[in-house]
């Protein structure tokens, strides 16, 4: 599985290059801090966490950034008021109960449980924005969207993902390691096609620049 | 193990379901706002048209009325003022000289009159003008407005001279006659200069005069009249696929330039 761990690596960097090209543009400038986060997390968990064990609760918060940010990012495309609204006021809510289940004590002894948490609110996040698309009066060209290609790797990645996270933790925490890590690569083929459709999303900001 | 077996199952089940209702999703909006889109512009197509076809009749009425002016002033008021120069001609006066003169003078007004309804008959006549082309009928409009006395009309043309579609060729005239139209009415001008490019790939005609000039964005939001006037000219512009640019500001005069692209010509 060494291979699919230096793709995975590979196409995050490339997400990360990719995602300058969103540089100067309000609504996705976000993305570079977001995957620069990511891809440093993801180098910790493998090459630094072993040695320093007490990294792992640190390391958990990317969860939190990545929720704050997603959610900003999509509410910024959004043109109903109320939908904004409700998206950013659940980060106001959200991210002191993730940071009680990393840092004190959690509402449920389940492992990811943040991810299981704001994954679904996610999901609801990006129909939101499907349905604004789907009501817009102008011609939608798929082409020249970054955010329809994003709007799908977040959907496919946090739907998809939920089982593979809820199982996989459920069998971590009862010590069955090896199968957990089996049940886990599904959702990291699911973050593999999450970076592919963020570098197609971004490939598209390029093609409108 | 069984147990262990059913959370495999479970997860991967569970995972394709989610990623299949998630694909069904993406692919049911991505449709639904290409139909949504197509419907829109179906329904600003027959929008369009619809008021093309309107525009389309509105002209013809007016060409039409037109044509029965001209032929009323030709065949009716021209005939009887006609004849009521012939009387004049052919009245043996006698009387005192301040009398004879006041016949002359009459003489020579109805001549006039009999001059000038002549160009107007002309001027609203389609036929005359599809026959005579655009050039020819832009020339005669010119000379009607320089025989006032109150402007200096010129008039250039430059390139080679072809005439394009008759009917276009009579809506081109019809614009030129409402912009000069609204010079006489509202520039105060004293020079009008008018040209016609024949260009291989586009005509252009275009209208300059040294009059007050105007706020173009203030009077194209204008509901007046003279606001529907201008709007009308890019209608008509617009309807013969032609493209009709305006510069003006106050005190400055104004230059109405009307390009029209060969392939709409015909």
């Amino acid at each position: 599985m060494y291979w699919i761990k230096v793709v995975y690596f590979i196409l995050m960097f490339l997400a990360l290059l990719a995602s300058f090209w969103g540089y100067g543009q309000k609504k996705y400038v976000l993305f570079i801090p977001l995957l620069a986060i990511s891809l440093v997390t993801e180098l910790a968990r493998d090459f630094i966490r072993p040695q320093y064990p007490g990294l792992e609760p640190w390391l958990d918060l990317y969860v939190v950034i990545e929720y704050i940010i997603l959610s900003y990012i999509i509410s910024m495309f959004l043109i109903s008021r109320s939908k904004k609204m409700l998206i950013r006021a659940s980060i106001f809510i959200l991210t002191p109960i993730f940071l009680i289940n990393i840092f004190g004590e959690p509402l449920l002894d389940v492992k990811y449980l943040n991810h299981l948490i704001s994954a679904p609110f996610l999901c609801v996040w990006t129909i939101f924005y499907l349905f604004e698309i789907a009501n817009t009066d102008e011609e939608f060209d798929i082409k020249k969207n970054p955010m329809f290609w994003i709007s799908l790797g977040n959907l496919l990645f946090f739907s998809g993902s939920f089982f593979s996270y809820g199982f996989g933790g459920y069998l971590a925490e009862k010590g069955n390691d090896d199968l957990a890590d089996t049940i886990l690569w599904i959702a990291r083929s699911l973050n593999i096609l999450l970076y592919i459709l963020y570098i197609t999303g971004f490939l598209c900001l390029k093609r409108k620049t | 193990m069984p147990e262990e077996k059913n959370l495999i199952l479970i997860t991967v089940v569970g995972t394709f379901l989610l990623i299949f209702l998630s694909i069904t999703l993406f692919i049911f909006f991505y449709y639904y706002q290409k139909r949504k889109f197509k419907h829109i512009r179906e329904k600003q197509q027959l929008q369009t048209n619809f008021r093309q076809e309107l525009l389309q009749t509105q002209l013809e009425i007016q060409e039409q009325t037109f044509q029965n002016i001209s032929q009323e002033i030709h065949d009716n008021i021209g005939q009887m003022l006609s004849l009521a120069k012939l009387n004049l001609n052919t009245a043996e006066v006698t009387g005192p000289a301040a009398s004879l003169e006041k016949i002359e003078r009459t003489r020579e007004l109805v001549s006039k009159v009999i001059g000038d309804l002549r160009d107007l008959s002309k001027s609203l006549n389609p036929e005359i003008i599809t026959r005579i082309g655009l050039g020819e009928a832009v020339q005669r409009e010119l000379l009607m407005v320089a025989k006032s006395g109150q402007y200096n009309a010129n008039l250039t043309q430059n390139g080679d001279f072809y005439r394009f579609n008759p009917q276009k060729e009579l809506i081109v005239f019809r614009i030129f006659q409402e912009i000069l139209n609204n010079i006489i009415k509202h520039s105060s001008a004293k020079t009008v200069n008018v040209s016609l490019n024949y260009q291989p790939g586009l005509f252009s005609l275009s209208v300059m005069d040294d009059g007050d000039g105007f706020d173009i964005a203030l009077l194209e939001s204008h509901s007046d009249k003279l606001g529907q006037g201008i709007r009308n000219m890019q209608t008509r512009a617009k309807m013969i696929g032609g493209n009709l640019k305006m510069e003006s500001s106050a005190g400055k005069g104004t230059i109405i330039l009307l390009e029209l692209a060969n392939e709409n010509m015909l």
